[in-house]
């Protein structure tokens, strides 16, 4: 749950970047940083293994400014995709405000998109959270590989693999091209912060 | 909540995002920014699977690249820098160095700092590129004294065609040693192996003299 400090007003949102391994979650925040790091004091924290995989995860934090007269604190995580890091996927998923499902749209990950989408569902089950009545934004990137090399799922076989039942806002995006990069985590932000003013209210 | 202060928010919230995130920094050029994709996409390629078709994509558009960076040196020496790691890996393949990889990603990286972030000061642009131009020589050194050891053929090291320096030259000098002192162990153990043959030939002969008396 956000951390609200009423003397402050200010507002700390976390928001977790998650899905399946290599599906763009880090590539994600590397856009995002890049595109705001000349009004940002703070740093992205990257850890990660040799292969340049996600080991632990990536800290995007920064100050959005004031809304309604609180000042509003962002910080943006990525978890490990990999299935063995389960256990770490979890502990960043503890105080999650909101979610974005970065979604692989490469048609061999279709099976992979599905499982990790599962595996949020129980991680977030574990914190007492109703993924289907959580802020959460689904994001189908890698759109710009439509190729005859590499096949990509259409949105609507997406759609009814992942969004059917959680009826979740989506974009199709290019993490590395950056296309929908802004436009997600813009819509996860207000999600969520809409999201903890219904829980105030 | 009711719906107007819900508005409201949503409004609010939206104007605030708006502002946070609308503001853009000065891009490069455009075509400069679309061939910078294109490398961004080779190099990511390679980070997924290592092929001829991905290292000639990269090389190919480090080269594109270059021409956009006449101007600004430090840039262009890190494309070179590029060009120089994809042809090396193209050549070697399997036996390229351990790091060979590790420094692409690396001298990308860095790069793509330069040319995206306008704020960086001249100081801290030298800075970075000493730092890869650094790590760079480190790797050549460990390549030549990776061959002389393992007595490889002439180097396909990752440079222009240029004067062998001065590692090079003591490499290339171990190198001649080692081979011949390689040439004078073979025709020893050569020598010995006739002499031993000769032996066998000399006992067989006495033995059949035997058997026949």
């Amino acid at each position: 749950m956000a951390v609200i400090n009423i003397r402050k007003k200010e507002v700390q949102i976390k928001i977790v970047y998650v899905g399946p391994g290599r599906g763009g979650k880090t590539t994600n925040l590397e856009y995002l940083f890049s595109s705001i790091r000349h009004r940002i004091q703070s740093d992205m924290v990257s850890i990660k293994t040799h292969g340049d995989r996600t080991l632990f995860f990536d800290f995007l934090p920064f100050d959005l400014g004031t809304i309604q007269g609180y000042r509003i604190k962002t910080q943006l995580y990525t978890v490990p995709g990999q299935v063995k890091y389960n256990a770490t996927r979890k502990l960043v998923l503890k105080g999650v405000d909101g979610v974005v499902f970065v979604a692989d749209s490469m048609a061999v990950m279709r099976e992979k998109n599905i499982q990790s989408l599962e595996n949020l569902r129980e991680n977030l089950a574990f914190y007492d959270l109703d993924m289907y009545k959580f802020p959460i934004v689904l994001q189908y990137n890698k759109r710009d590989l439509n190729s005859p090399d590499i096949p990509i799922l259409d949105v609507a076989t997406l759609q009814q693999d992942l969004n059917a039942k959680l009826k979740a806002p989506y974009f199709e995006a290019s993490a590395l091209r950056g296309d929908n990069v802004i436009a997600t985590v813009k819509k996860i932000i207000s999600e969520t912060i809409v999201s903890i003013q219904e829980h105030l209210a | 909540m009711d719906k107007s202060a819900k508005t409201k928010l949503a409004s609010d919230i939206e104007n605030r995002l708006d502002d946070f995130f609308g503001e853009q920094r000065p891009a490069p050029s455009a075509t400069a920014s679309y061939s910078l994709e294109k490398l961004k996409s080779a190099v990511l390629s390679i980070d997924w699977e290592i092929t001829d078709a991905c290292l000639t994509d990269l090389i190919d558009q480090s080269e594109a690249l270059l021409p956009h960076f006449e101007t600004d040196p430090i840039t262009h020496a890190l494309l070179r820098m590029l060009r120089a790691l994809g042809r090396y890996i193209r050549k070697r393949k399997a036996r390229s160095h351990q790091d060979a990889i590790k420094r692409v990603m690396s001298v990308f990286s860095s790069l793509e700092t330069l040319i995206n972030d306008k704020q960086l000061d001249e100081g801290q642009r030298k800075r970075i590129v000493a730092r890869e131009i650094q790590a760079f020589k480190k790797l050549k050194e460990q390549i030549e004294n990776q061959r002389a050891v393992k007595y490889a053929a002439v180097p396909a090291a990752p440079h222009d065609e240029r004067e062998p320096t001065q590692n090079e030259l003591s490499a290339l000098l171990e190198h001649q040693k080692f081979k011949q002192a390689m040439q004078a162990v073979e025709e020893r153990l050569s020598a010995e192996v006739k002499e031993l043959k000769a032996k066998v030939d000399t006992l067989q002969n006495e033995l059949k003299t035997i058997r026949r008396s």
